[in-house]
């Protein structure tokens, strides 16, 4: 619920396009590789200590997705 | 079991790939339109790997960039990214599909981009001075259409195949392949990898 933002803020300070802020608050919000963000921000608290799961996460579906 | 893993993989893609694509391409994009800062680099040289099997492309791709992150030198990497894309005049390597796809930059790629991405609502941003057909701008607009609900994977798949497909691939591998990339030959690596895997995906035919 509350917004998050300075990291967000930090990594996509600048985004090219309008708008774009909004796909890269998922990054921003969780880890840079690694966020596994379903529906919206808003409703997606993210701390710290998930954070090392979900990027784990990422790169194993990525090994997955690498043998397609 | 290894048969079983790589049928499920495509599966799997499409259900809970959405994200991991969006979430590479937004990296894609941050570490092509500007030198990566100190908390982004931080993120990816923390990636971990929980995953004792082989690892594949993307893992192989993902694993070199954590590296490469946690080796970087943050005041170098603004002069390689210099170099590389901006330069005295011209870069290494030219960031912008026009240039690779006629020769020319803001050719008629670029008009036809400028009216997809009208079409779309896409919009640059007020600040941004480069033309439309950066790069970094075409992989924010796959993390839009990806993350967009109203937007089909039909969509997706046309816009990768008429605005990335026919010179992305080119361009990371000219990444790799330039004298001053350090760093942003592992970003080189993962873009082209991330290409392949990508246009596998959306099942777009390579020429």
């Amino acid at each position: 619920m509350n917004k998050k933002p300075v990291q967000t803020e930090t990594i996509h300070r600048r985004s090219f396009l309008k708008g774009a802020a909004v796909a890269t608050t998922a990054i921003g919000a969780g880890a840079a590789v690694g966020v596994a963000q379903s529906g919206s921000v808003e409703d997606t608290p993210v701390n710290d200590q998930k954070k090392g799961y979900r990027e784990t996460e990422h790169i194993r579906e990525y090994y997955r997705l690498a043998r397609l | 079991m290894q048969g079983f893993v790589q049928e499920q993989s495509s599966v799997q893609a499409r259900a809970g790939g959405s994200e991991l694509r969006m979430n590479t391409y937004t990296i894609l994009a941050s570490l092509l339109h500007n030198t990566p800062d100190p908390l982004l680099l931080n993120h990816l040289s923390g990636m971990e790997s929980a995953d004792s099997g082989e690892p594949g492309t993307m893992g192989r791709a993902w694993m070199a960039l954590k590296q490469a992150a946690a080796e970087a030198e943050p005041s170098q990497l603004a002069g390689e990214y210099q170099d590389l894309f901006i330069g005295l005049g011209r870069g290494e390597v030219v960031p912008f599909g026009s240039w690779h796809l006629t020769g020319f930059l803001m050719d008629k790629p670029l008009s036809d981009l400028r009216d997809d991405l009208q079409a779309l609502g896409i919009v640059r941003d007020d600040n941004e001075k480069d033309p439309e057909d950066h790069i970094a701008a075409l992989c924010e607009t796959m993390a839009l259409l990806i993350q967009a609900d109203d937007v089909d994977e039909q969509m997706e798949r046309r816009f990768f195949a008429c605005h990335l497909h026919p010179w992305a691939s080119r361009f990371f591998r000219e990444v790799q392949e330039a004298d001053s990339a350090k760093f942003y030959r592992h970003v080189g690596y993962l873009g082209q990898s991330f290409m392949e895997v990508e246009s596998h995906y959306l099942n777009v035919r390579t020429h």
